[in-house]
């Protein structure tokens, strides 16, 4: 599995496109990219459901595309801080998995971990 | 020659894309200033930012939007400071829509970009705190993280700046000038 953070419209469809020759479709459901994973952990938490188990399942796809959510103030209200915390948790175990880890910035992806060519 | 230089709040980007501006080639040397000046904070930064700038040989331009018809010599050298101001200008100005601002946005820099021998643009990092401001703030952040993009794959030169140190994505800061190394630098 491949892992894309980075802020909110930073480019990583586009990134995961051009580089890994992914497109949205790929990202249906059960599809082998999983976009937005920080919305699905929202789902998630909303509904009561097991991050733990989201996370899992997240980690047998080949790519992960997260935003990066943790970098503003601590929210006031407990399920926001709640999102944060579970997801900046989730990214970290999905980084260890991670064969490569990318963060793109401004359109430019900066590799943080790389296993083997990828 | 464009470089794009971001960060969050007081990270030292504006420091560094003067020194950026002090070395480059390009003359004379022009500080395009987007702020509106109106209200006490805003009067209060931008007096901070012209001692930063002080004797330094910077000519200010007032650059608040339609930078396309800013009045620059060819071969100067600008340093635009910031594309945050700049997109609030030119989305929320009396009937401006999304498009208009992107449009005047792209003009604008590239107008720039062609009119000057080194263009640096200061720039924002504001994408990952999570959180909805609302639609019009989703919208402002939507166009500036476009048009941000669009700059950095133009530009020879990009740093993400955090305490004043640069982490350079794309290009190398001695690109203008050797004194830009990114090393610690002696006070002026």
């Amino acid at each position: 599995m491949i892992l894309i953070v980075g802020g909110a419209g930073q480019g990583k469809l586009a990134f995961a496109r051009e580089r890994f020759g992914f497109s949205g479709a790929d990202a249906a459901p059960g599809g082998p990219v999983w976009n937005d994973f920080h919305l699905a952990v929202r789902d998630c938490l909303r509904a009561g459901g097991d991050v733990a188990a989201l996370t899992e399942r997240a980690s047998r796809c080949e790519l992960v595309l997260c935003d990066e959510i943790g970098c503003g103030v601590v929210p006031i209200d407990r399920e926001e801080r709640r999102w944060r915390e579970e997801t900046g948790r989730a990214c970290q175990l999905l980084a260890q998995k991670a064969r490569a880890v990318y963060r793109v910035v401004c359109g430019i992806p900066v590799c943080l971990k790389e296993e083997e060519p990828c | 020659m464009t470089a794009l230089v971001y960060g969050g709040s007081a990270c030292g980007k504006s420091a560094f894309a003067e020194r950026l501006l002090a070395a480059c080639p390009g003359a004379p040397k022009y500080y395009a200033a987007c702020m509106e000046p109106s209200g006490e904070e805003a009067f209060e930064r931008i007096r901070r930012h012209r001692a930063l700038r002080a004797g330094k040989g910077f000519a200010t331009v007032e650059a608040q939007r339609s930078l396309a018809s800013l009045p620059l010599p060819p071969g100067c050298a600008v340093l635009l400071e910031c594309l945050g101001t700049l997109t609030a200008n030119e989305l929320f100005a009396p009937g401006a829509t999304p498009e208009s601002a992107l449009a005047s946005l792209r003009g604008g820099l590239s107008f720039l970009a062609r009119q000057a021998e080194t263009l640096i643009v200061v720039g924002n990092d504001v994408f990952a705190d999570g959180m909805d401001y609302g639609e019009g703030t989703r919208t402002y952040l939507r166009v500036l993280a476009a048009v941000q993009r669009e700059l950095a794959q133009e530009a020879d030169f990009v740093a993400e700046i955090v305490c004043g140190l640069p982490i350079v994505h794309k290009g190398a800061p001695e690109l203008f000038g050797p004194s830009c190394s990114g090393k610690e630098t002696a006070a002026p």
